[in-house]
């Protein structure tokens, strides 16, 4: 049964309340809050996020890396509960290892996608897991899936998701387009992840990116000081 | 979204909304959306102008609750026209930022405003400011769930000051800002503004600009949607632009 393992948060805040000495953030379950992204190209897909891992007001993690392998040529970002996400994409990646090597061939991205829905659906009630489910298979190729909290599973060329998304919805929007290269792709990623960033507490830190191609997997990190700079106010 | 409904139903109609303000080369932009709702549930109306003047060169825009919006900016609008019969002159753009500032602070703890104001005056030209007076300060939550950080903010733009916009928020602070977003749907416009936003563009490109933003903003919050309300305002004086549903911009997944 994959129950969130926390202490029941109801007795933990009842000590914060009483006493001073001991912090928040002791009592408050470790979100990914966060800004993840995924887009398809013709070839691929190119995933973000940011690094930021927080516990209430506190930063638990600040070089956090939300994109988790399920596959050689499939991935996953995590946003919501730390734990609930990381317990999921164990199951997953054993899940889908296991599949693979029963079939003989690499898993496709709409099976992991599946799995992942299989179980985020199941345990709905339990459960603050959003992911976003980004890969490469010979059937299809490149192929973005969404698995929001509460477990639908629809397939979109762009997706964002996290508490960082709902500031670049409209950028996204009006920036997108369909049949983009991979390079633009990439530089859209790390536009759109650097300006949720800015806006939102619980995003931040540097942003990862990875391209998925039929080539293999190619990642890279652009630091704080290295993201684009916009003219805030 | 339970707690939203039930708020609303005891509050009353309330306009879920986006509205902006934004300065560029001689004048300012203002628009909002045009629908008032009842907690998302049901569209009271399609056609409501969010976008009030308060003087000859000052407008406001309202979010938040219809009624507390309009109580407070009647009431803007009598101090003004009082004061600028005691000075002579036309009021400073600041000078009604700071009526409303004044309005929604008194009285944060009944209000849930939030005012955008924006305008021209002779001292310092065109200004955008903004401000809310609402009995949650730091209501502008972001929590996990992308859908639910929710504004309840009546905005009032009042012109003024060198290319800047006064913004009284929630609780009653002023800050002058070049551009000013506000209203439930500007958080799925963070971004966009942050990226595209330039001081001093020109007139067709600030209108486009606020244009498309309200655009966006109307695509994705259910709460904000029908005509887009826009005023130019300048030294020469005001104009009225409405952009009807149908002639909006249109992005790449609709």
């Amino acid at each position: 049964k994959m129950a969130a393992a926390t202490m029941s948060p109801y007795f933990g805040q009842q000590m914060s309340s009483k006493n001073d000495l001991v912090p928040a953030w002791t009592s408050q379950e470790v979100s990914t809050g966060t800004t993840i992204m995924a887009l398809e190209y013709d070839g691929g897909v190119v995933i973000g996020a940011d690094s930021r891992t927080t516990t209430g007001a506190y930063i638990a993690n600040r070089v956090t890396d939300k994109l988790t392998p399920i596959h050689d040529r499939i991935f996953c970002c995590r946003s919501g509960s730390a734990a609930d996400t990381q317990a999921i994409a164990d199951v997953v990646t054993y899940q889908l290892g296991f599949h693979s090597i029963e079939l003989d061939e690499p898993p496709l991205v709409e099976t992991a996608a599946n799995l992942f829905r299989a179980s985020c659906y199941r345990y709905r009630e339990e459960l603050t897991a959003g992911i976003l489910v980004a890969g490469w298979d010979r059937r299809k190729g490149g192929q973005v899936y969404c698995v929001p909290i509460g477990g639908m599973l629809v397939r979109q060329p762009v997706s964002v998701g996290g508490s960082g998304s709902s500031y670049i919805y409209g950028f996204m929007d009006s920036n997108y387009k369909p049949n983009m290269t991979k390079d633009q792709c990439l530089e859209l990623t790390a536009a759109a992840v650097s300006l949720a960033m800015e806006r939102d507490g619980s995003s931040g830190g540097v942003v990862r990116l990875a391209s998925i191609s039929k080539d293999g997997v190619e990642r890279r990190v652009i630091l704080g000081n290295q993201l684009p700079k916009y003219s805030t106010h | 979204m339970e707690k939203r409904s039930v708020d609303s139903r005891v509050r009353g109609v309330s306009t879920g909304t986006t509205i902006l303000a934004a300065t560029f080369d001689g004048g300012v932009v203002i628009g909002s959306d045009s629908r008032a709702s009842i907690g998302g549930e049901y569209v009271s109306s399609k056609t409501i102008n969010k976008v009030v003047q308060v003087h000859d060169q000052i407008f406001c825009c309202m979010a938040g609750s219809l009624a507390d919006a309009q109580a407070v900016t009647k009431a803007a609008k009598f101090h003004l026209s009082f004061h600028s019969v005691q000075m002579e002159t036309p009021p400073l753009v600041i000078a009604a930022a700071s009526v409303l500032q004044e309005l929604c602070y008194n009285n944060k703890e009944e209000l849930q405003a939030g005012f955008i104001t924006a305008g021209w005056d002779r001292k310092k030209g065109p200004q955008v400011g903004a401000g809310r007076g609402d009995s949650h300060t730091g209501s502008r939550d972001t929590a996990v769930q992308s859908n639910s950080t929710y504004w309840r903010v009546a905005a009032v733009l009042i012109p003024c000051v060198p290319l800047q916009v006064y913004v009284v928020p929630l609780g009653g602070m002023l800050v002058g800002q070049p551009v000013t977003i506000g209203g439930s749907g500007s958080t799925y416009i963070y971004g966009y503004v942050d990226a595209k936003y330039k001081p001093n563009m020109s007139r067709e490109e600030c209108l486009q600009f606020a244009t498309n933003a309200l655009a966006l903003a109307m695509g994705r919050d259910n709460v904000s949607g029908g005509v887009a309300h826009l005023v130019v305002i300048t030294e020469t004086g005001v104009e009225h632009v409405v952009v009807p549903g149908n002639k909006l911009p249109k992005f790449h997944n609709e």
